[in-house]
């Protein structure tokens, strides 16, 4: 059964004529399996994102999480009681409190064991008494996740987690993120606009343009049958061949090897 | 630049200027006879009272503007860019006039008194706090908007979603990311307590500066220059503890436009919200303004007198040689560092720094120092030199210097080095570069810089106290003066709402700057 289920959502975002409209977005993700949402600067991801973690509320349809309805039914739960795990693209770590406070601060009743064991595991260690300022972008990023996932959370999501990391270590930093993932039996979304990042860290990917998901799948589905000219953009511009021809068969863009 | 030796020798000269009269006072300090800096121990009880209406004050004036800035920024509507521009008005007010609204609006015999038949004893120092809270609290405002509208939402939001909501939200996280705010908003209304004279001394109170200024005495200046040093030190303290906050890593959080304050559910806490900073919008704003109108229209036959109208020319004379003073040497400061390479920079920028002093030591202790170097050069020269319009504006010069200094560097910031090389590559000399390039980009920015002094000269008063000659009136003497006469009190509200207009300019360039 889907651990992650969203139906029909839609919101009506911006005002002063930069209105867009994202959704309606349907869309379900099983336990330990990894979605990314990619798409250009403004198509939606972080705002899908949003409402899920329940920063926005949709104007319609509905948001179900495990057993938990997190809005449907004009009922909306609040952010504090829905479990999720939220990694921003800022990491987000609270500057005044040192990593292991920082790491604590989401947890019910603070357990030492539980902090050293996820610490060891995302090797920072060593950084527990320090302040997030002294720490390098990539171990920034670790604690980020560390204190998602010490919340106990029933989902993460990850919002451009890798774009404060510098090219060079990007590499190493998608393969930690990519085992990290499959080593919690928890489903994650990914929001980036780096294919590179979808096609390292993630199952499926979707691809959104202006506030809809154009298509849905694995990363071959995509490459090998992409449904719009959109689609095969952002899978790579190298796979589309331009064909001027009279016949109806062979009219507009054919996608394919 | 050529001629860099004459340069070198007026900045010297200048600073000699500036800074010789506060370096003198302190080591009078020390040298005078009588008690000099042991005084302090005889007047505790002053200090304890000075110290703790700074810090019911500070305290007060965080409160309103924590209170509004957060209202604004967590419930977005129409009605905030209002709220966002009225929140700065009381800045245009200084402490004495709304001491005086207050003290004419509850005290015997006051507004209160006739329309509600009650009042209340106004020589208190709880609305003492009040009146200066009311007056000083944009100051904490406006570091406060920017943190909580830029940086807290995504800490807040990165609580919540941790499952930590409410008051423990409150104090774990909102309130400590706003901690550099409020400390460096805090630090400066402070420093405006200490320096404040006009208020403190209308409600018929008594702080440090009042008592420098009351015991000066030219023969036995023992005490209040032993008052002024240790007044001079704590300011510096407090200058010192905000460097060290401001200069702390883990009080600066991330700036994000991605995310904004969670959508509120709840109109009705909006309502309440928006109505409690609508009540102080109107105690620090409305009500006195409204009251000086009324009572301006009240004694409207005497509303242009002869006296006032002089006092409008003294100030406006006052004004305009002040704020040319602060702009012509503040632009020799700042023209200086940005084109002085080397060691030569680095000791520029202390200078600089130097120079700004005036605006930091309070008023009184400004004055106090002017004095004694007044009294000096009288006994040499055999003449007696009390005050007048060149004293007066050197004062100021002193004064507001760093208004000057501050705004230049700013402006220069925007402007590439590279414009004046591209000039000079072209072919045209460094004068005419400056003039071209330079002067002519930072003309807006000396502009405002200039009104900005204008209006902060209009309204200073203790400087002006201290060495007005004979027959001479400016705006805040005049309206001061007719405060405490019995006959006049009520004629006091027309020079005191000229200067609030006058004052809104500066707030209205502030504003624009803060947006």
């Amino acid at each position: 059964m889907s651990c992650l289920q969203l139906k029909s959502v839609e919101k009506r975002i911006g005002t002063n004529g930069q209105e867009f409209h994202l959704g309606p977005v349907d869309l379900s993700l099983d336990k330990g399996k990894c979605l990314a949402l990619v798409g250009t600067s403004g198509c939606g991801k972080t705002s899908l994102l949003k409402l899920i973690a329940g920063f926005e509320d949709p104007d319609q349809g509905e948001i179900v999480l495990g057993d938990d309805r997190l809005f449907g039914v004009g009922k909306s739960m609040g952010i504090a009681q829905r479990k999720v795990g939220y990694v921003f693209q800022e990491y987000a770590l609270f500057p005044h409190l040192k990593i292991r406070e920082n790491l604590q601060y989401g947890q019910k009743r603070k357990e030492e064991e539980a902090l050293i064991s996820i610490s060891k595991w995302l090797k920072i260690e060593d950084q527990l008494n320090k302040y997030p300022h002294e720490l390098s972008g990539g171990q920034q990023q670790r604690v980020a996740i560390g204190r998602s996932l010490l919340a106990d959370p029933q989902i993460l999501l990850l919002d451009e987690p890798l774009s404060n990391i510098d090219e060079g270590h990007k590499v190493e930093v998608r393969q930690e993120l990519r085992q990290l993932i499959q080593g919690r039996d928890l489903p994650a979304i990914l929001v980036s606009h780096d294919l590179n990042d979808a096609l390292a860290i993630a199952d499926y990917i979707a691809i959104m343009v202006e506030g809809k998901i154009q298509q849905i799948g694995t990363a071959e589905e995509l490459f090998d049958s992409p449904n719009s000219i959109e689609v095969a953009k952002a899978m790579g511009n190298w796979q589309i061949v331009t064909h001027k021809g009279r016949s109806e068969a062979w009219r507009g863009i054919e996608v394919g090897e | 630049m050529r001629n860099k030796g004459s340069y070198k020798v007026l900045i010297a000269l200048l600073l000699v200027v500036l800074i010789f009269p506060l370096v003198n006072l302190l080591i009078q300090a020390f040298q005078t006879e009588g008690k000099g800096v042991w005084s302090v121990l005889e007047h505790s009880t002053l200090w304890g009272k000075t110290i703790g209406l700074s810090l019911l004050v500070v305290a007060l004036s965080t409160i309103w503007a924590f209170g509004a800035a957060y209202v604004l920024a967590r419930f977005p509507s129409l009605l905030k860019t209002v709220f966002e521009w009225m929140l700065m008005l009381p800045l245009a007010i200084p402490p004495f006039i709304m001491a005086y609204c207050y003290k004419q609006f509850l005290g015997p015999f006051g507004t209160a008194h006739s329309m509600f038949d009650v009042f209340f004893e106004t020589d208190h120092y709880l609305l003492l706090a009040l009146c200066l809270s009311f007056s000083l609290f944009p100051y904490s405002y406006i570091f406060l908007k920017s943190t909580l509208h830029k940086q807290t939402p995504l800490y807040s939001n990165a609580s919540a979603v941790l499952g930590v909501a409410g008051l423990k939200r409150f104090f774990t996280v909102i309130l400590p990311l706003n901690r550099k705010a409020i400390f460096g908003g805090g630090i400066v209304i402070a420093m405006e307590v200490f320096n404040n004279y006009g208020a403190v001394k209308y409600l018929g109170l008594e702080t440090v500066s009042t008592f420098i200024i009351d015991q000066y005495n030219p023969m036995q200046p023992d005490v209040s220059l032993g008052m002024s040093f240790w007044l001079v030190l704590l300011v510096l303290l407090l200058l010192q503890l905000e460097s060290k906050w401001g200069a702390n890593a883990r009080f600066e959080g991330v700036a994000s436009s991605a995310y904004s304050w969670t959508e509120q559910r709840k109109p009705v806490v909006a309502f309440w919200a928006y109505g409690a900073v609508f009540i102080l919008v109107l105690l620090s704003f409305l009500l006195p303004v409204l009251l000086l109108i009324s009572w301006a229209w009240r004694e409207r036959a005497y509303s242009f007198d002869d006296e006032l109208l002089s006092a409008v020319s003294m100030s406006a004379t006052l004004g305009l040689l002040s704020a040319a003073a602060i702009v012509l040497v503040a632009l020799l400061f700042q023209v200086g560092k940005r084109y002085t390479k080397g060691r030569g920079k680095r000791g520029l920028q202390w200078l600089t720094l130097l120079s700004n002093a005036g605006y930091a030591v309070p008023g009184a202790v400004l004055g106090l120092s002017i004095l004694l170097i007044l009294s000096f050069i009288s006994h040499q020269l055999g003449v007696l030199i009390t005050g007048g319009v060149g004293i007066l504006v050197y004062a100021y010069l002193i004064r507001f210097l760093s208004i000057g200094n501050n705004g230049i560097q700013s402006a220069y910031a925007k402007i590439p080095n590279e414009l004046m090389s591209a000039s000079q590559v072209l072919g045209k000399s460094w004068w005419h570069s400056f003039w071209a390039v330079d002067f002519k980009l930072l003309a807006p920015s000396l502009l405002g810089i200039g009104i900005i002094a204008f209006v902060d000269v209009l309204k200073e008063l203790p400087l002006t106290m201290m060495f007005q000659s004979f027959n001479f009136e400016t705006l805040a003497l005049t309206a001061y003066g007719l405060m405490e006469t019995d006959g006049g009190v009520y004629k006091a509200s027309i020079p005191s709402l000229l200067i609030i207009c006058l004052g809104l300019i500066p707030v209205y360039l502030i504003h624009k700057k803060v947006k």
